[in-house]
C-alpha cells in the first residue's frame, strides 16, 4: 500500500481544511505504533478493561445441527461494551490523548461505536460528542441512553437520509470546524487515509487471536472465516492476519435488506459501483450521476452505502468474497443462534451466522469461524418489530 | 507498517515533484480553444517570471498569464485584471433550472466578475446547512449535471464572464472524468473547484482538466500551514482562500489573518487570490477584496434564493449591486 491506497481504493478525498490534521494523525500513529510504552498501555487496556482475548467458542449444537463444517464463534460480543468496536476505540482514544486532544467526536449507526467511544472517553477523561442519524436514535434508543449515562452528548442528525452516512457527513463537518482540540474517532475501516489503515491495525487483533486459538484447539488453520460487512471493521479485523494464508476462505456478508432484486438494500459489493465519498474511493450504492442511494438494512450498523477501501481491493484481487444476506435471513439466524447456542447475536453479526447456515452443510470436515462481532441485546426490540410482535 | 507509512510520505513528495515537472513542461492540448475564443493574448506561452530571472530554467514562480494556460484562464485572468473580482456561488437547479439561469443573468447585469455554479450532491460534507438545503431542493427537482451543462451552454451566448463548477469529486468521477471535462469545454465552463480533491489527490482529475483546458482551481485554508506553497504553485485560474474553519455558511466575523495567508501565496505565485466562506455583507466583501484579489459570496445569496424562490432574480440583483458598489467604493 502506498499513498494511503489499497490498489486503486482509499486516498484522502477531503477538504483542504483537515489535511494537516490527517498528516498530524498519520505521524502520531506511525510514531506510537512503534512505541513500546504506548503498545504496553494499549495491551493492558485491551486485557483488563475490554476483556481480551475474546474466546473462540466451539458451537457444538450448531455444528451437529448443520451437519457439515465444524463451527467456531469468535466471541467479540463478550468484549466490554458488547462488540468489537472497543478494540479500535481504545486505540484511537489513547492516541488522541497522547496527541494532546481533549475532545473526541464519533459517528455511530447502531450505537455500538458511539457507546464504545463514550466509554473510552469516560475512562480517559475526554469530552465526547456522538453524531447519530435521527432514524437510528429512534431504533436504537437504548444505546442513546447508554451514551448519555457515560457522559457523552448525542446529536441526532436530521440531514439526508438521517442514518449512518449522514452521521459521517455531520461528524466530518464538526471536525473541520474544530480541529485543534478534537480527534475524530472514525468507527470503521472507512474515511480518508490514515483511518482505514489505522482502524485495521487496531482491529487485526481479532484475526491474530483466532489464528492462535484455532491452532491450539485444532492444530491447524480454519478453512473459512465469515464476518458481516458494513464499513467492514470487524471483517477486516478477522480477515487481516489470514490474507497471506491463501487456503483460508474469507467471506464478508453484506446487508441485502429486502433482497438484491429490490431497491431496499445496502449490498454495496453486489450492486454498487466505484465512487468517492467520505474521504475515500471505494464501492458505493449510487446512481449514474454519483448521487448516493438511500440504503436499507434492518441492521443500523450495516445500513451504510459504502465499504472500506481495503475490502474493495480484496474483492478486486479475489482474495475475499462478498455475499448478500437479507433482513429475513438475518432475523432467522438471530433467533436460531439464540435457541441453538444460547447466544443472542447482534443483528449485524446475525448476517454472518445466516451465511454460515447456508454453506456449512457442504463443508464436511472443514473448520468454519464466524466472527460474532457483537451481542444482540440492543436489537431485541427491532427484531420483535420485524416479527410483528408488539413489546 | 511504519515502512508503509514512510513510503506513503515519500511517494507523496514524489508526486508533488511530478506536478511541478509536468506543469512546467508545457501546456499543449488546449490551443483549439484559444483560437476559437479568439482570446489571442498569446500570453500563455511566455511563462515569464515576476522576478525576471530569465534563467531559462524552470522557475518556481508563475505569473498571472502563465497561471493557467489556455482560453479558460484567459477568461478567468480577465476577471481579475485591474480590478477586485466579485465572485458569486449559487446552487444549480435551486429552485429550478429556469430560475438559476435568470439569477445568473441578473447577477451578470449587476457586475459579477466570475460565476460559481454548484452541482447538487446528495452528501455535501463540506457545506453548511444553507447550501445543504439548496442541494436538496435542487435534487428534489431532478436536476442533473446534464441539465447544468445545457444551461451553461445557453448562458455562454450571453455571458463573457468566466463560469466554473463547484462540485464534489463523485459528481465528476461517476459521470466519467473524460465525458465531464469534454462537456465542460463544449458548454463553456472555464474551471472546476472540487472541495474534496486536495493537493494530494489532484492527479485524480489533473490530466483530464489539462486535456480539455479546464482550470483546476485549488483551495487553501487557515490550517494550510506548510502547504500553501505547493498548493499555490499548482493552482490554476485563481486560488480559493477559505477564510475560516468549518463548512460553508454565513459568519458574523472573520478572524483569520487573511492578509498573512495572501502574503505566503505571494512568496511563490502571482495567482489571483479570492477569499470565500462566511462573507455576507457588502462591507465584509470590500474588506476581503482589499487584502486580496476578490471576494466570493455563496451562502448569503443562496439564502436570498431560499427565501424568494422564483422571485429571487430581482432580489439577488439588488443585493449583488450593493456588494459591487461597496467593492468599487
Amino acid at each position: 500500500m502506498t499513498n494511503g491506497k489499497f490498489g486503486q481504493y482509499g486516498g484522502q478525498y477531503v477538504a483542504e481544511t483537515v489535511m494537516n490534521s490527517l498528516a498530524e494523525l498519520e505521524r502520531a500513529f506511525a510514531h506510537y505504533s512503534q512505541d513500546a510504552s504506548f503498545q504496553a498501555e494499549l495491551r493492558e487496556l485491551l486485557q483488563n478493561f475490554a476483556g481480551r482475548p475474546s474466546r473462540l467458542y466451539f458451537a457444538e449444537k450448531m455444528t451437529r445441527d448443520l451437519g457439515g463444517a465444524k463451527i467456531y464463534l469468535k466471541r467479540e460480543d463478550l468484549n466490554h461494551t458488547g462488540s468489537h468496536k472497543i478494540n479500535n476505540v481504545l486505540g484511537q482514544a489513547l492516541l488522541a490523548k497522547k496527541m494532546g486532544k481533549t475532545r473526541v467526536i464519533a459517528e455511530t449507526g447502531a450505537g455500538q461505536h458511539g457507546v464504545a467511544s463514550a466509554t473510552a472517553a469516560a475512562l480517559m477523561g475526554l469530552e465526547c460528542e456522538v453524531f447519530m442519524g435521527k432514524e437510528d436514535t429512534e431504533r436504537q434508543a437504548l444505546n442513546v441512553f447508554r451514551m448519555n449515562m457515560l457522559g457523552a452528548k448525542v446529536h441526532p442528525v436530521t440531514s439526508g437520509t438521517m442514518t449512518l452516512k449522514d452521521a459521517v457527513n455531520e461528524t466530518l463537518r464538526e471536525w473541520a470546524s474544530r480541529l485543534n482540540d478534537t480527534h475524530y474517532i472514525v468507527g470503521s475501516v472507512v474515511g480518508p487515509h490514515p483511518f482505514p489503515l489505522m482502524v485495521r491495525e487496531f482491529q487485526k487483533i481479532i484475526g491474530e487471536e483466532i489464528k492462535a486459538q484455532v491452532r491450539e484447539l485444532e492444530g491447524r488453520l480454519p478453512d473459512a472465516v465469515i464476518a458481516c460487512v458494513g464499513g467492514g471493521s470487524n471483517a477486516i479485523g478477522a480477515f487481516y492476519d489470514f490474507i497471506a494464508d491463501k487456503n483460508v476462505r474469507l467471506i464478508g456478508c453484506e446487508a441485502a435488506g429486502h433482497g438484491i432484486d429490490t431497491d431496499k438494500h445496502a449490498a454495496t459489493m453486489a450492486l454498487g459501483s466505484v465512487g468517492i465519498l467520505h474521504g475515500m474511493k471505494t464501492y458505493f450504492c449510487q446512481d449514474e450521476y454519483g448521487q448516493i442511494a438511500p440504503v436499507h438494512s434492518i441492521s443500523a450498523g450495516l445500513d451504510y452505502p459504502g465499504i472500506g477501501p481495503e475490502h474493495a481491493h480484496l474483492a478486486d484481487i479475489r482474495r475475499a468474497e462478498y455475499v448478500p444476506v437479507t433482513d429475513a435471513e438475518a432475523v432467522d439466524a438471530f433467533n436460531y443462534l439464540a435457541r441453538t447456542e444460547g447466544i443472542i447475536p447482534a443483528i449485524e453479526s446475525a448476517h454472518a451466522v445466516a451465511h454460515a447456515r447456508k454453506i456449512a452443510a457442504n463443508m464436511p470436515g472443514k473448520i468454519l469461524i464466524i466472527n460474532l462481532s457483537g451481542r444482540g441485546d440492543k436489537d431485541v426490540a427491532s427484531v420483535a418489530n420485524h416479527m410483528g410482535v408488539n413489546l | 507498517m511504519l515502512n508503509n507509512l514512510t513510503h506513503a510520505l515519500e511517494a507523496g513528495n514524489g508526486r508533488h515533484s511530478d506536478h511541478i515537472a509536468r506543469d512546467g513542461a508545457g501546456n499543449g492540448g488546449h490551443n483549439d480553444r484559444a483560437t476559437r475564443d479568439g482570446a489571442g493574448s498569446g500570453g500563455h506561452n511566455d511563462r515569464a517570471t515576476r522576478d525576471g530571472a530569465g534563467s531559462g530554467g524552470h522557475s518556481d514562480r508563475i505569473t498571472r498569464d502563465g497561471a493557467g494556460n489556455s482560453a479558460h484562464s484567459d477568461r478567468i485572468a480577465r476577471a481579475f485584471a485591474d480590478k477586485k473580482s466579485l465572485i458569486t456561488f449559487i446552487m444549480g437547479g435551486d429552485p429550478d433550472i429556469e430560475t438559476t439561469e435568470k439569477i445568473i443573468l441578473a447577477m451578470n447585469e449587476a457586475g459579477v466578475d466570475l460565476f460559481e455554479i454548484g452541482i447538487p450532491f446528495s452528501d455535501p460534507a463540506a457545506d453548511g446547512p444553507v447550501i445543504q438545503a439548496a442541494s436538496a431542493r435542487a435534487l428534489e427537482t431532478g436536476c442533473t449535471a446534464d441539465d447544468l451543462f445545457a444551461m451553461v451552454r445557453r448562458l455562454r451566448e450571453k455571458i463573457t464572464a468566466p463560469i466554473v463548477f463547484l462540485t464534489y469529486a463523485n459528481s465528476i468521477f461517476v459521470y466519467g472524468k473524460e465525458k465531464f471535462m469534454a462537456n465542460c469545454r463544449d458548454a463553456g465552463i472555464d474551471g472546476v473547484i472540487v472541495p474534496d480533491i486536495p493537493h494530494e489527490e489532484r492527479d485524480e482529475i489533473a490530466d483530464t482538466c489539462q486535456k480539455y483546458g479546464i482550470a483546476q482551481i485549488a483551495l487553501i485554508a487557515p490550517t494550510s500551514r506548510g502547504r500553501v506553497e505547493k498548493i499555490a504553485r499548482d493552482s490554476q485560474g485563481f486560488l480559493y482562500c477559505v477564510s475560516t474553519l468549518g463548512v460553508t455558511g454565513v459568519r458574523d466575523e472573520i478572524r483569520t489573518d487573511i492578509a498573512e495567508m495572501i502574503t505566503r501565496v505571494r512568496e511563490v505565485s502571482d495567482i489571483p487570490c479570492a477569499v470565500g466562506f462566511g462573507i455576507s455583507t457588502p462591507e465584509q466583501a470590500r474588506e476581503m477584496a482589499e487584502i486580496s484579489d476578490g471576494a466570493i459570496i455563496g451562502s448569503a445569496i443562496v439564502k436570498i434564493i431560499a427565501e424568494h424562490g422564483r422571485d429571487a432574480p430581482k432580489h439577488v440583483r439588488e443585493y449583488v449591486q450593493r456588494v459591487k458598489s461597496a467593492m468599487l467604493g
